[in-house]
């Protein structure tokens, strides 16, 4: 064979035999087909396990996706509750706009008695916070420990999260917030709140007074992670002063496809699909995995808690991944309906 | 009156007091690990901004004077504002916010612009939030002010907001950036400061009813 006809053949060759590159940040996984979905998380026993949404309050196909696939997660990966990161409820919330808008897409989850706690964003009308299955206790900022199978409110060990209106960051919260931090004894600490510290967004971007502001407080009394909204993407930080690491998890009903900039403090970023996180705790080890609405992982690992022994953040993957089988969801260009989750 | 007195003293000292607030808050914050230089850059000034924002103690014997009838105005409807929640069965509902808003409107039949924010007080306000927002290592501020603003938030439309009336439920919220809240004199927890375009709104923060308004209170909120 001469060289002439080997070129091609090589090429073949190759093209078969090598791997498919990694995706690059900022998000290769374009709306696609359904994927097989797996679950990366260890659902170790007397494990904290919660899911993360944000931005659910846009009315969209992608909202009503995300909700299905988180409850299809569910069924795999029993969690108790869910933050949602604000913006969840878009104009009037009157009785049948908050069943039209909220009860209805979540309501395999709230049936199964999964309990939401609520932040306030910026499109979220303030007396939200008296809806009650937003569990906001009628305040714009409060806080609950959740321990192993359920949430125990104000009381200590475990982890303790705390929610915080970052749109109206007066000094009664802070003087609250430091309060409340300086007092707990929790091993992990977790805030969320609306808008992000670290963003790459193009949209929005860092709320760099916010930071200026809350960061030394999260420094010192030893924060662990933070999870955040506000821009229509995913992004994980890497780890940040007092190796926190900051997650924006925007994109459970709206989106905005290709406003990830990629910057250095990107560890990971995915912006072509609306997405959710579910997240387990157990001992000084947070496992975390982001899912498209597809089923895709666009993310997953483990963080170690920041001052625990050997505390480093690491990307490596927990546990074998789990196969999750669950009802396939169409992208938004695929107009036939999903069917209906298990 | 008691309530009153002891309302415009704590004005005064909220004056006085800039110094230990800042002391208190404003921890200096160098830029995280691996932030691109122009974010880190940024975060520095601004961190630098706050710490000197709080540091302002603003003294004039007039301006002092001013606050304490604005301290006087705020404490009265604070009052109006708890008598009419105690009426309320289930405080904690959105119903009830709707009733309370009606009651509060009722009362404050009368009520008109300035009436809070008088015209004394106004050159106070316009010069601490100017403070805030104006210049280069302003930007964050301003960017933040101009988010969700009714009106200059590309992403939103214009709203009219008039006295007595309630914040429309559909319209957005800007957020008001940390180092203007905390230069502006003190609310009780049913009052917030809200920015609508370059206004400054006091809303009601349970019956979300606009409570007064003051006019091109922030300057020109261009980020650019």
């Amino acid at each position: 064979m001469n060289r002439a006809r080997m070129g091609p053949l090589l090429v073949v060759l190759w093209l078969a035999l090598c791997p498919a590159p990694p995706a690059p940040l900022g998000g290769a996984t374009a709306a696609q087909a359904p994927v097989a979905r797996t679950l990366t998380l260890p659902l170790k026993d007397d494990s904290v396990r919660f899911a993360v949404v944000g931005d659910v309050g846009r009315d969209s196909k992608g909202r009503s996706d995300v909700a299905k696939q988180v409850a299809a997660f569910h069924d795999e990966f029993p969690f108790n509750f869910v933050i949602l990161l604000g913006d969840n409820v878009y104009g009037a919330i009157g009785p049948a706009d908050v069943r039209t808008k909220f009860e209805a897409p979540y309501k395999p989850l709230l049936d199964a008695g999964v309990v939401f706690h609520a932040v306030l964003g910026n499109h979220d009308n303030p007396n939200v916070r008296f809806y009650e299955l937003f569990n906001m206790g009628g305040e714009r900022y409060y806080t609950f420990r959740a321990s192993k199978g359920g949430i125990t409110k104000l009381t200590e060990g475990g982890v303790r999260f705390f929610a915080l209106d970052t749109g109206y960051l007066d000094k009664p919260q802070l003087d609250w917030l430091e309060k409340e931090l300086s007092s707990s004894t929790s091993d992990w600490k977790i805030l969320f709140f609306h808008h992000p510290l670290y963003s790459s967004g193009g949209t929005h971007g860092s709320a760099l007074e916010s930071r200026a502001i809350l960061e030394p407080l999260f420094v010192r009394y030893g924060v662990s992670a933070a999870f955040s909204g506000h821009d229509h993407l995913y992004e994980r930080s890497k780890p940040q002063k007092g190796g926190i690491v900051y997650w924006v998890s925007g994109g459970g009903g709206s989106l905005r496809t290709g406003d990830l900039r990629v910057t250095d403090t990107t560890a990971k970023g995915f912006d072509r699909d609306y997405h959710f996180m579910i997240v387990e705790i157990a001992g000084d080890e947070l496992y975390y995995q982001a899912i498209s609405r597809t089923g895709a992982t666009i993310d997953s690992g483990l963080l170690r808690r920041p001052g625990a022994a050997a505390a480093e953040a690491s990307t490596a993957p927990g546990p074998a991944p789990v196969p999750v089988s669950s009802p396939a969801i169409s992208p938004a260009s695929t107009s036939a309906p999903p069917p209906p989750p298990r | 009156m008691d309530d009153h007195a002891s309302s415009a003293r704590r004005g005064a000292a909220f004056l006085l007091l800039g110094p230990v607030a800042a002391l208190c808050l404003a921890v200096p914050v160098l830029a995280g690990p691996g932030q691109r230089p122009q974010e880190k850059s940024e975060a520095e000034k601004v961190a630098k901004k706050v710490q000197k924002a709080l540091g302002t103690a603003h003294q004039a014997e007039e301006e002092r004077e001013a606050l304490r009838h604005f301290q006087e105005e705020v404490a009265e409807y604070a009052d109006l504002h708890a008598r009419q929640l105690a009426k309320l069965e289930n405080q904690d509902s959105v119903a009830a916010q709707e009733a309370l808003a009606r009651a509060i409107e009722a009362k404050r039949e009368t009520a008109e612009q300035g009436d809070i924010f008088r015209p004394e007080v106004q050159p106070l306000f316009r010069r601490l939030i100017a403070e805030q927002l104006k210049g280069p290592d302003s930007i964050d501020a301003r960017k933040a002010v101009v988010e969700g603003n009714p009106g200059l938030d590309r992403e939103s439309v214009p709203i009219v907001v008039g006295i007595n009336s309630v914040y429309p439920p559909d319209a957005p919220r800007s957020t008001v950036p940390p180092s203007v809240l905390l230069i502006l004199p003190p609310l009780p927890a049913c009052l917030h400061y809200r920015f609508v375009g370059r206004d400054l709104v006091l809303v009601d923060a349970v019956a979300q009813l606009i409570v007064d308004i003051l006019p091109a209170a922030a300057p020109d909120l261009a980020v650019k």
